[in-house]
């Protein structure tokens, strides 16, 4: 559904953000992309949403080449852009609406669907949002917006879901019906984060970014969340000196990176 | 002291340059700053020429075609001005490569830290407007209607007073907590603690540790 | 409004660099008066605040959009002075650190905008908002991006006045009154309407917010008088 050969991109005056990623991704897979803080992961996921063109290299969605021309207006951009979404790693970047309820019915009423309010009222009660409905995005607090943001791109029934650190700002309530629901909507989904206990809830397959740009590692996620050279190099954990039952050691080991906020 | 000598150089040079009237002159002194550029020189170059194509041309063929027909169409202004220009825009560039503003607004401490706090400021605005762009491009499956596009103006607006007010705030707070606000003029020198510090021990490393290994 | 170097006669920009300086002295001394510890990081964000407003997209009627201006926002809720020293130091940093150029007409630009456009600005508005607030709102912003675009045609129009040879060919921007009035003006006439658009639209989200500065709204009368 997603082919990536060898993408090179990098932002202008910076050094490649991506060098000669190749990715395929079937429909239904669940992917879970991995890297540190600047490894690219975001920049990968706008890639996949035709945000930004890579120098080089090819991106072929469900078949079809995507290139600037495609992605112009018309027919093809209309089917691209209700299909696949991104959420994006800071929520309030995406929210312009007035109240809540329109932020949501945005995308199907944009799409001229009939249900575009019924739409709207349904993922409003399944993210809990519906005592928010007539309130402004701007005055909610980060993880209502986060919350907030997902509902309008899923009001849009996609079929591939690309979601930048989903659950860096939700609390565990949010969090767990997103988990639940990721596993449960048979959708495409490719999730990047750097909280290593999160990752193990939210996909079978992982893809690990290193620092450069590089792929370093694609495959089970289990074996990758195994693998601690693989995770130290890639900047997912760390070692220092610590001390528990009595014992003073150093050991590559991880935290519990906001996952419970 | 020397990145504001350089500062009031290019400006007195820009100055100089604009009481210059002679064609020649400004092209012998453009070969000039390009021989004194170093490596540099045809990329900024090709930079300057770029910056100022679109205007120079547009007031160029504005100018011919309003002399011809008007008379008194001189070609030798036409050199003049556009030479001026390039001179001017490829010592600007130059300056910019060369010389950091931050280090040269040093004579004045006010300044500085205006301009390298608000600097900083401006990268993280200018990534978070790029994010916002994008995003708008990303929920748009249709083209925006114009309510939506003035919106989408307004919610950046609105992100980028939230987050300057927040700004001013948090400086003015790390400011004061630097000690930026204090005037120690006229206190004695802070005397040294009469308690020794204790003596730095390293810890001990894994393979030493005689705690048990797990 | 950017002019390369070289368009300007120093008979221009050095008295209006001079000009500046006063205003300059004057605004700083009365900001040290209002804010003083508070000035530099104020000034500072205020700074971040108007580039950042620069670089918002605003649909202007006719289809396109242009770069947004921001002056008749800072003007209104901070305030003249803080508002002409935030461009000012924005023009300053475009031209010397992120090499957009345009140092000759610093100044003029710094007047143009930042002082012309504040103090317009806020007079539009104190005298309209007994009507209606959000109009008084739009027809500031509107003024806010007009005047300025006058006052530059008029400085480059007196090109061909102030700075020419003998025999009358000009030595810097060729064109008069005739031609640069109309052809600035009349896209500020639509640039101008965008800009009230959008700054009614903030006006409403910095009220809505209840939002707080150590500062009052200065459309209220207490702080910064023009």
């Amino acid at each position: 559904m997603i082919e990536l050969t060898d993408i090179r991109f990098a932002w202008p005056d910076a050094p490649p953000v991506l060098d000669g990623v190749s990715l395929s991704v079937r429909e239904g897979e669940k992917l879970v992309l991995l890297g540190a803080n600047g490894s690219g992961k975001s920049t990968l996921l706008k890639l996949m949403n035709g945000l930004v063109q890579p120098q080089s290299g090819r991106y072929r969605y469900a078949g079809e080449e995507m290139t600037p021309a495609k992605l112009k207006g018309g027919a093809w951009t209309r089917r691209f852009r209700s299909e696949v979404v991104l959420l994006f790693q800071h929520p309030e970047a995406m929210l312009f609406n007035p109240t809540v309820r329109d932020e949501i019915a945005y995308g199907p009423r944009q799409l001229g669907l009939a249900d575009a309010e019924a739409r709207a009222e349904r993922w409003m009660a399944a993210l809990g949002l519906t005592q928010l409905a007539d309130k402004a995005p701007f005055a909610l607090s980060g993880g209502q917006k986060q919350k907030v943001a997902l509902a309008a791109i899923l009001a849009l029934e996609p079929r591939v879901l690309l979601l930048d650190e989903p659950v860096s700002s939700l609390d565990p309530r949010a969090s767990g019906w997103l988990v639940d629901y990721l596993l449960d909507c048979g959708k495409t989904v490719i999730v990047s984060t750097h909280n290593l206990s999160m990752a193990a809830e939210l996909g079978e397959r992982a893809v690990v970014l290193g620092e450069g740009g590089r792929l370093l590692f694609d495959g089970p996620l289990q074996d990758g969340l195994r693998d601690r050279v693989l995770l130290e190099s890639a900047n997912l954990v760390h070692r220092h000196r610590h001390r528990h039952d009595g014992v003073e050691h150093a050991h590559t080991h991880t935290h519990d990176w906001e996952s419970s906020r | 002291m020397k990145a504001t000598h350089w500062l009031f150089a290019y400006l007195a040079a820009v100055v100089a340059v604009t009481f210059i009237h002679e064609p020649w002159l400004l092209a012998a002194l453009l070969v000039v700053v390009l021989a004194m550029s170093g490596a540099g020189r045809w990329r900024i170059l090709r930079r300057a020429v770029l910056a100022v194509l679109t205007f120079n041309l547009t007031v160029s063929l504005g100018y011919s075609a309003v002399s011809l027909w008007q008379g008194g169409f001189s070609a030798a202004y036409l050199l003049l001005v556009n030479l001026r220009v390039l001179l001017l825009v490829y010592l600007g560039f130059w300056f910019v490569a060369r010389v950091n503003l931050l280090e040269a607004c040093r004579f004045s401490p006010s300044l500085s830290f205006v301009v390298t706090l608000a600097a900083g400021q401006i990268e993280a605005f200018s990534r978070a407007l790029r994010d916002f762009r994008l995003a708008f491009v990303s929920r748009n499956a249709a083209a925006p209607a114009l309510s939506a596009r003035a919106r989408h103006a307004a919610a950046q607006a609105g992100h980028l007073l939230d987050k300057s007010v927040c700004m001013a705030a948090e400086t003015a707070l790390a400011m004061r907590s630097r000690g930026c606000f204090d005037d120690h003029a006229g206190l004695p020198p802070l005397q040294p603690a009469s308690r020794p510090a204790p003596a730095w021990r390293p810890h001990r490393s894994e393979a030493a540790s005689p705690f048990r290994k797990p | 409004m950017h002019i390369p170097d070289g368009f300007l006669s120093p008979q221009t920009y050095l008295p209006a660099y001079a000009a500046a300086g006063l205003a300059w002295a004057w605004a700083a001394r009365g900001l040290r008066r209002t804010l003083d510890e508070e000035t530099v990081p104020r000034l500072a964000a205020m700074t971040a605040l108007a580039y950042g407003l620069g670089l918002v997209m605003v649909p202007i009627p006719g289809g396109t959009s242009g770069h947004a201006l921001g002056v008749a926002m800072l003007a209104l809720l901070f305030g003249v002075r803080l508002g002409f020293l935030a461009y000012s130091l924005v023009l300053l940093l475009q031209s010397l650190l992120f090499g957009a150029g345009g140092i000759t007409a610093l100044a003029v630009n710094a007047l143009a905008m930042g002082l012309a456009g504040s103090v317009a600005t806020v007079l539009a508005f104190r005298g309209l908002r007994r009507l209606n607030e959000t109009a008084a709102v739009a027809v500031a912003a509107w003024t806010s991006v007009v005047l300025p675009g006058l006052l530059v045609a008029l400085a480059l129009g007196l090109q061909p006045l102030v700075a020419h040879r003998e025999d009358g060919t000009p030595l810097f921007f060729p064109f008069g009154f005739a031609i640069t009035l109309p052809a600035v003006l009349i896209p500020h006439l639509f640039i101008g309407a965008g800009e009230a658009l959008l700054t009614v639209m903030v006006w409403r989200f910095a009220r809505a917010r209840k939002w707080h500065s150590p500062l009052p709204l200065a459309g209220e009368g207490q702080g910064e008088r023009a």
